[in-house]
Order: structure tokens, then C-alpha cells, then sequence
């Protein structure tokens, strides 16, 4: 399959990070805690990304906060079989859910549902230039939630499907699919 | 426009964008890409996305989120950091208002015990009353006639005495019979 062709291990970019925050990780057990400042310089901003990109409408450095506070409470048990910034993001994706968990038990809450996937994503409109962007960005929109999340990772992150299945608790052929038909949309979309 | 029908390059396009292809098939795609305009065109839309996406994601304080992380686990205490003590609670067994409840629970039941065997026990001579309640001390003398320091002697034992039970008293579960009944 393609991702046989990506860049082998050891000479990948991201292997090399990972081999970092791994040192990092290390270091902080160790007792450093600069070691946790670099680790947050390197991860937040990606964090802060997802979290937007899927819709989440406030509070997104606290959720980056709470995605970093219960990362290095259990950062023993992080076993290295995934990136760090894999976990990372699977810890920041079960406390969106909870959130939302917890707003659909809000009667005086508006609850976020597939259907409103349009309605949610219109928070972030006005940080988008230009009228090309405007529609793609109305056209990510219009994807559902979960579809949003898989492209996001893909097409800002750069994650392999292997990577995005374990963020979002699916199979890597899963994934594909759901990245294809995010991306068929998207361009259905442009050319309505 | 369609689609480009090769599955394979759309798949690693994204890939391509963000250079984790190694070098052949970097070589590979780009070629495909020269001479394709779909996958030229979804090349430029995966740029677009990854702009607007990146655009919308707000700036984080990376000093506030540190400052919310806790310490590492070897680290010493910070010097001008004062953390609250811990304060332990006692165990309820250990403290006065318990030691007491048991003491009198045991007394007042010790002192039923013996009522109810001196009813059911015909046999068993109660001790008369007398008119006159006198304390008589082991050795024939009446407390009466203790002297100061005897009598702080005798408080001495009895603050020595050891009132409270080696083990806690184990609570009593009624046996519950087949048909549901107690």
C-alpha cells in the first residue's frame, strides 16, 4: 500500500521527533521541568489546531491545558508505542467528546450532533481571508464531524491512517475511507 | 473534473504536501503530478485546506499551560514555593468521642448481660442492696480512709487502665434465612 513509500524510520522527520519528545519525556522523569516546557512548545499549537479545526468554539486553550495536565499526570504509562503527539491527540479527542457528553446533558445547551456539524464550524469564520479559502473553509464545514476530524489530521497533520484510526478508535481502512469521502465532498462542495 | 483513477497517488498526495514521501516516490508522485490535472488541482486544495485550518486555530499561552503541569517526579520543591501541608486525618477509632462510645457500649452491655442472666437464672444470687453504698478496696479498707496519695495512686492505675478493645468491634449482620426472613 502507499504508505509503504513514506520516508523509512530514521530518516523520517517525524521519527526523529518522536525520538526527541522522547528524550524530553526522559528528561522530565528525571526531575527536569524545562523539559515540559519544550515538550508543550512543540505539541500546543497542533493541539489548538485540531480542537478549532473540528469545531470546537471556546475554551480551546483550556482544553489544550486539560489535554497537557492529564498527559503528564499518567506520562509513565505512555509506552512509546505511538508518537506522543498521537497520544496527545487521542487524550485532547476523549476530553472533546466529554465535553460534548456533557453539554448534550445541558437541557439549556445547545447539543452538537452530526447535523450540526455547519452551525458549529461558523464560530471560526471570521479568521479566514481571502474568497478561496472562504469556500474551502465553508466546505470543510459542511463535513461531519467525524470526516472532519480524519482530514483535519491528514491534511494539517500530516498523519499516516494507522496514526488516525488509533486517534479516532477505527481501522486504518476505516480511515482511508472516511479521508476519501471527506475529500470528495469537499470538492463537491467547490463546485456547487 | 474527475477524479484521477490512480488510487494509489491520490492516497500519498497528502503525504507529498507535507514531504514524508523518501525520494522514488517523491519522484514518482511529482512526475504524476506534472501530467495530471486533477491531482494537480487536489494538490492545490490540500495546500488551501491546510492553510485555512491552520489559520483558524487560535494562539495558546504556553507559559499558562506549564504553570497548570505537575511537577515531575523527582523534582526537588521549587525554593519560594510553599505547598500546603498535608493534614492526615486520625482514624475514627483513635479518636476520644470513639474510644468512649466503645467503652460505654461495652460497660452497658457487660451490665445487660448480667441483668438478663440474673432473670433467666433463678439460681444466681443477686447481691443485696444495702442502705448505705460503701466502696470496699481489695485489701478490706474503705476508700474512705485512703489517704491523698493513696488515692492519686489509685487514679494512676486506673489512667493506666486500658479500656479499648485490641480490635474493632465487627458489625452485626442478621442471618438472612432461605425464605427471605431474618
Amino acid at each position: 500500500m502507499p504508505s509503504d513509500d513514506r520516508v523509512p524510520p530514521g530518516t523520517d522527520p517525524r521519527s526523529a521527533a518522536d525520538q526527541v519528545d522522547r528524550a524530553l519525556i526522559t528528561r522530565w522523569l528525571a526531575g527536569d521541568e524545562r523539559a515540559a516546557t519544550a515538550l508543550v512548545e512543540r505539541h500546543a499549537a497542533a493541539l489548538a489546531r485540531f480542537a478549532a479545526s473540528v469545531g470546537e468554539r471556546t475554551d480551546v486553550e483550556e482544553l489544550v491545558q486539560d489535554t497537557f495536565v492529564r498527559a503528564f499526570g499518567s506520562i509513565e504509562s505512555f509506552r512509546g508505542e505511538s508518537s506522543l503527539r498521537t497520544w496527545l491527540f487521542t487524550i485532547e479527542r476523549r476530553l472533546m467528546l466529554d465535553r460534548r457528553r456533557a453539554e448534550r446533558r445541558r437541557p439549556e445547551r445547545v447539543s452538537v450532533e452530526e447535523g450540526d456539524a455547519a452551525t458549529e464550524y461558523t464560530a471560526l469564520d471570521g479568521v479566514v481571508a481571502g474568497e478561496t479559502e472562504a469556500r474551502v473553509h465553508a466546505a470543510i464545514g459542511g463535513l461531519s464531524p467525524l470526516q472532519r476530524e480524519v482530514f483535519t489530521l491528514r491534511v494539517t497533520e500530516g498523519l499516516s491512517y494507522k496514526e488516525i484510526a488509533d486517534i479516532v478508535g477505527s481501522t486504518e481502512g476505516a480511515a482511508r475511507v472516511h479521508y476519501h469521502n471527506a475529500m470528495r465532498a469537499v470538492k463537491e462542495r467547490l463546485n456547487d | 473534473m474527475t477524479d484521477c483513477l490512480d488510487g494509489d497517488i491520490r492516497d500519498q498526495l497528502p503525504d507529498y504536501v507535507h514531504e514524508r514521501l523518501d525520494t522514488a516516490a517523491r519522484a514518482r508522485v511529482a512526475a504524476h503530478v506534472a501530467t495530471c490535472a486533477s491531482c494537480a488541482a487536489e494538490v492545490e486544495l490540500l495546500g488551501a485546506a491546510r492553510r485555512v485550518l491552520t489559520a483558524a486555530a487560535p494562539r495558546v499561552d504556553i507559559a499558562r499551560i506549564v504553570a497548570t503541569l505537575p511537577s515531575p517526579p523527582q523534582a526537588t520543591p521549587r525554593l519560594g514555593v510553599v505547598r500546603p501541608a498535608v493534614v492526615r486525618r486520625q482514624p475514627a477509632y483513635m479518636r476520644p468521642w470513639w474510644i468512649a462510645a466503645v467503652v460505654a457500649t461495652v460497660a452497658i452491655g457487660g451490665a445487660s448481660i448480667a441483668v438478663i442472666r440474673g432473670i433467666t437464672n433463678p439460681n444466681l444470687q443477686m447481691p443485696t442492696p444495702t442502705a448505705e453504698a460503701t466502696v470496699v478496696l481489695p485489701d478490706g479498707g474503705r476508700i474512705g480512709e485512703l489517704s491523698d496519695d493513696d488515692v492519686q495512686s489509685l487514679l494512676d492505675d486506673i489512667d493506666q487502665f486500658d479500656g479499648v478493645p485490641d480490635e474493632n468491634p465487627q458489625p452485626a449482620v442478621p442471618a438472612l434465612h432461605p425464605g427471605g426472613t431474618l
